[in-house]
């Protein structure tokens, strides 16, 4: 398959996205970042199914449409022409980038031709459609930028119908919407019979990965709000508030590890693409969860006990605050964890004889946990590889509901669940924790979108 | 599962131990080397990610712990071999220690665990509950001895993980038959042991084996020890019973000669009914364990792996050369010596209306619009009649488009016509910026174009004229260079 099309239309971008990868090749607002033809193999269980090649842009239509059609003898033969123009060593240096695209057309199945939907419909565009016309290999259409309130879609649809292309297809590959992905597959697989087993092969491994992905990147959080609710700090009280910075800053690199984890599941983990001006400031939230602003921008309702904690911070004395986990948390503490209950307040009492004091997670800080990287899972299953803009937190005005899921409220009363404490343990009630609390985050975000048979079927 | 993503138990936990690490402190910084070399492998995903691993930098210390773990595992293995024949020996002594033995009794005393720990696992093996480790008492034993152990044995910064993923291996499927084997062993040395003490104690000392019964009648435990002959007697390890011999060994009534045959009964019971099953377990055990470790495998789905997919996809190479086309700046065009007329005014593929735009202060004779072949060449014709070079042509170009090789040519020949220097004036800056557009780098690709085809190149708005930019203009046609 071939990606081709005038510079800067966002070829490379389209491969991005299509290949689930913001480190293929360099992308740029500059035009001819992509100076070669360069191969991007989609795989499926270790075997390649689709070769997509990335082609430099088009920059003379023009001149090299008059060129060919300074060609009489092969008049109705398009292939003839390009073949002439190939074996001309003086065309092909006059000709450069365009020669490497022809070149490119006559060892392809079918060329995806990227037009920016915001252009208007010039001379020059018609120019390179009619120029790999001559090609003869099927010609899909994709319109990029569609998403932009400047997008001039329905112009070129006119323009394109005018040149005899039918197959057109809306990719914004700024916004990966799962349905316009199917949907040019699907036009693929009607321009292309042969390969329709090949194409179904690729939309089915897609859809698993798809799912196989979201689940990992449930499993992930989950990981993290396990590991950040059983999180304990049993210490002098003396020492409580260097003790809590040092808790709060394991939980933030915890964060950190979670959010990373998310951006290299859905392929924005490189290092170029934790820039200034990128999604989340450099790779991080801006916002600390640890900051009171922080959770009422979240609409997250704070407890009587934050602010005149020991550290002002998210975060509580178990000891003395031990029955301020929130009324949901003590019913479920008394319903469902009476023997952990037991178990941890004796130790608890004991250490408060000691004078020392055990420290955790507040449930708020756990909500804004979950609630902003199930924000960050949303928007990453949405985001296109082409995307350069900053993921903006939401906002909303509704207030999260005080009661923990059950997963985590068992967690509290099992330290050893949570990798940031010293005695660290995985067992199959931690799995089992994580299967269920995975579960329930996953109502929380939107699947992306699939084919269905019935659309297979009447693409 | 593919061969070709199978991994060595040495790199699965070496791989689950950079995995524990990394959910946890974040991806490793300085992976890079060795990212490249998992990418460089032909091989499925599972391979590319132990291969990174192994390429790590401090993996040499962790794969050195790893087979320390492994040394002390099979301490720990041959500890409980050994602690477990003398369970038997002890079992085996105790349930001998007076002269008449209670045939039922002495089976029972020596049978009951091993049967009822058998009967446990075949339960977990059946029903695939528990996949904890601690199916077994040997597992929950070894994974106590590591946790105490390990970290002393372990030196490398990466012990707890390794103690971890080694706690996960026993949770997986070869993990957990390996722990079978590992218990299987155990109660098979334990009624070795046993065996051997009963053998040497019947052979030196003489018993007398007898059964009782309080509340049965002596009918019904005939019809007992017949069936727990029979099929000792079908596998032909000893010769059928008869009531008559059976009634002889009651207890109470004077005992018969029949002791070494009893002997040999109770010997046959604990080997048929303890050792057999539990070889066949072992068997089937370490069958599982082979075929479990030759497809041993990462689990590709675990976030920890699959956020490494992208970064792990093998190179491509350019197909063609990837070279960047040597453009040259050619050297400045001078404004010619003599011009007349006023400046040309040439637009190319521009959205902004009304046409021509009108800039303060320069009077401009409007040549056409290049947006197609035919404007192209009309203005083409229109420059090549001119009797004499004007004093400069301006070219309106639009920061909209991204310049190409087509603009370049074209007003490179232009200006060639034309015998003048050509002058760009940009527009459309306000617009491409509301697009997100980085006006900086497109005004700048503008410029390069512009000295390419010695020229130079100006953003003007007409809609807000900017009286700096007006200026430049009137300098550059005047014939000043800045």
């Amino acid at each position: 398959m071939a990606v081709v099309g005038h510079t800067n239309a966002g070829k490379t971008s389209l491969v991005r996205t299509l290949l689930r990868s913001n480190d293929f090749g360099e992308v740029d607002d500059r035009g001819g970042t992509t100076r070669a033809v360069h191969p991007a193999p989609l795989t499926a269980d270790g075997q390649t199914l689709i070769v997509l090649h990335d082609s430099p842009g088009l920059e003379n239509a023009p001149e090299l449409l008059d060129w060919l059609e300074r060609r009489r003898g092969n008049r109705h033969d398009g292939p003839a022409r390009i073949r002439e123009l190939l074996d001309d060593p003086r065309a092909r240096a006059r000709f450069d980038q365009e020669a490497h695209v022809l070149d490119l057309m006559s060892r392809i199945n079918v060329a995806l031709y990227v037009l920016d939907a915001r252009e208007p419909v010039l001379e020059k565009y018609r120019d390179e459609l009619a120029i790999l016309g001559d090609c003869a290999r099927p010609i899909v259409v994709v319109l990029n930028f569609t998403a932009s309130p400047e997008s001039r879609a329905e112009e070129w649809r006119t323009a394109l119908a005018g040149l005899a292309l039918h197959t057109v297809v809306d990719f914004d590959a700024a916004v990966r919407d799962p349905a316009t992905e199917w949907r040019l597959y699907l036009k693929l697989r009607a321009q292309l019979d042969a390969f329709a087993p090949l194409l179904d092969t690729w939309l089915d491994h897609r859809r698993h990965e798809e799912a196989e992905r979201r689940q990992a990147a449930l499993t992930a959080i989950a990981e993290l709000l396990i590991d950040a609710a059983a999180c304990r700090r049993i210490v002098p009280a003396r020492e409580s508030e260097q003790a809590l910075q040092e808790l709060q800053n394991a939980v933030r690199r915890r964060e950190q590890g979670c959010v990373e984890t998310l951006l290299d599941l859905y392929r924005f983990g490189d290092t170029e693409y934790r820039g200034e001006n990128l999604p989340l400031s450099g790779g991080q939230w801006r916002d600390d969860p640890f900051d009171p602003e922080t959770l009422r921008h979240y609409g997250i309702r704070t407890s009587g006990y934050l602010g005149a904690g020991i550290g002002g911070g998210a975060a509580f004395d178990l000891t003395t605050g031990g029955l301020s986990l929130g009324a949901g948390t003590v019913a479920g503490t008394l319903a469902g964890a009476g023997a952990s209950l037991i178990h941890g307040l004796g130790p608890r009492a004991y250490s408060r004889l000691r004078g020392h004091r055990h420290l955790g997670i507040d449930d708020a800080a756990l909500q804004l946990l979950a609630r902003r990287q199930t924000d960050l899972l949303a928007a990453l299953i949405r985001r296109g590889h082409a995307s350069r803009s900053a993921l903006a937190p939401s906002r909303t005005d509704q207030t999260e509901a005080t009661r923990l899921p059950r997963a985590l409220r068992r967690a509290r009363h099992h330290s050893t669940w949570s990798t940031l404490n010293r005695e660290r343990r995985h067992d199959a009630a931690r799995a089992n924790a994580v299967s269920a609390l995975s579960r329930a985050l996953g109502r929380r975000v939107p699947e992306a979108e699939s084919p269905t048979t019935e659309r297979r079927e009447n693409p | 599962m593919p061969r070709s993503d199978t991994v060595s138990i040495g790199d699965w936990l070496l791989a689950e131990t950079v995995r524990l690490a990394e959910e946890r402190e974040g991806r490793r910084r300085d992976d890079r080397v060795a990212t490249s070399a998992g990418a460089s492998a032909e091989t499925g995903l599972a391979r590319r990610i132990a291969l990174r691993a192994r390429a790590l930098p401090g993996a040499d210390g962790t794969r050195a712990d790893i087979v320390r773990l492994g040394r002390l595992t099979r301490l720990f293995a041959g500890g409980l071999l050994v602690a477990a024949a003398a369970a038997g020996i002890l079992a085996a002594s105790a349930s001998v220690d007076q002269r008449q033995i209670d045939f039922l009794l002495a089976a029972t005393a020596l049978l009951l665990m091993p049967t009822l720990m058998l009967a446990g696992w075949l339960g977990v093996v059946i029903t695939g509950t528990g996949r904890g480790a601690s199916g077994s008492i040997a597992g929950a034993l070894l994974a106590t001895a590591c946790r105490r152990i390990g970290p002393r044995i372990l030196t490398s910064d990466q012990s707890a993980d390794i103690l971890e993923a080694a706690g996960g291996f026993l949770r997986t499927a070869p993990g957990r038959w390996l722990l079978g084997c590992l218990a299987h062993a155990f109660w098979i040395a334990y009624l070795i042991a046993a065996l051997v003490t009963l053998v040497l104690y019947f052979s030196v000392v003489q018993y007398d084996l007898v059964w009782g019964t309080t509340l049965l009648n002596d009918a019904t435990m005939v019809t007992l020890f017949e069936s727990l002959a029979n099929p000792l007697v079908a596998l032909g390890v000893m010769q059928p019973v008869e009531p008559e011999w059976l009634l002889a060994a009651r207890e109470g009534t004077g005992v018969g000669d029949g002791r070494g045959r009893w002997a040999w009964f109770l010997l046959a019971v604990i080997t048929v009914y303890g050792l057999v099953p539990r070889l066949v377990a072992l068997t089937a055990s370490a069958a599982m364990t082979a075929i479990g470790w030759r497809r041993l495998t990462l689990d590709t789905a675990q976030p920890g792996y699959l956020r490494l997919a992208g970064s792990l996809i093998p190179h491509t190479a350019p197909e063609t050369p990837d070279h960047t086309p040597t453009r040259a700046e050619r050297a400045p065009r001078r404004p010619p010596t003599n011009p007349q007329g006023r400046p040309l005014l040439v637009g190319i593929e521009l959205e902004h209306e009304p046409w021509p735009p009108r800039i303060p202060g320069i009077d401009m004779q409007v040549v056409g619009r290049a947006d197609d072949r035919a404007g192209r060449e009309q203005i083409l014709a229109a420059l090549q009649a001119l009797d004499a070079p004007p004093p400069a042509l301006l070219v309106l170009c639009s920061l909209l488009r991204t310049p190409d090789q087509g603009h370049e040519r074209f007003i490179d020949r232009c200006a060639d016509a034309a015998g003048t220097i050509p002058l760009l004036v940009l527009t459309d800056g306000a617009v491409l910026a509301r697009r997100d557009g980085n006006v900086d780098s497109r005004r700048a690709d503008w410029q390069a174009l512009a000295a390419r085809v010695g020229g130079k190149a100006v953003e003007f708005d007409p809609d807000y004229p900017d009286a700096a930019a007006i200026a430049r203009l009137q300098r550059w046609i005047a014939g000043h260079d800045e």
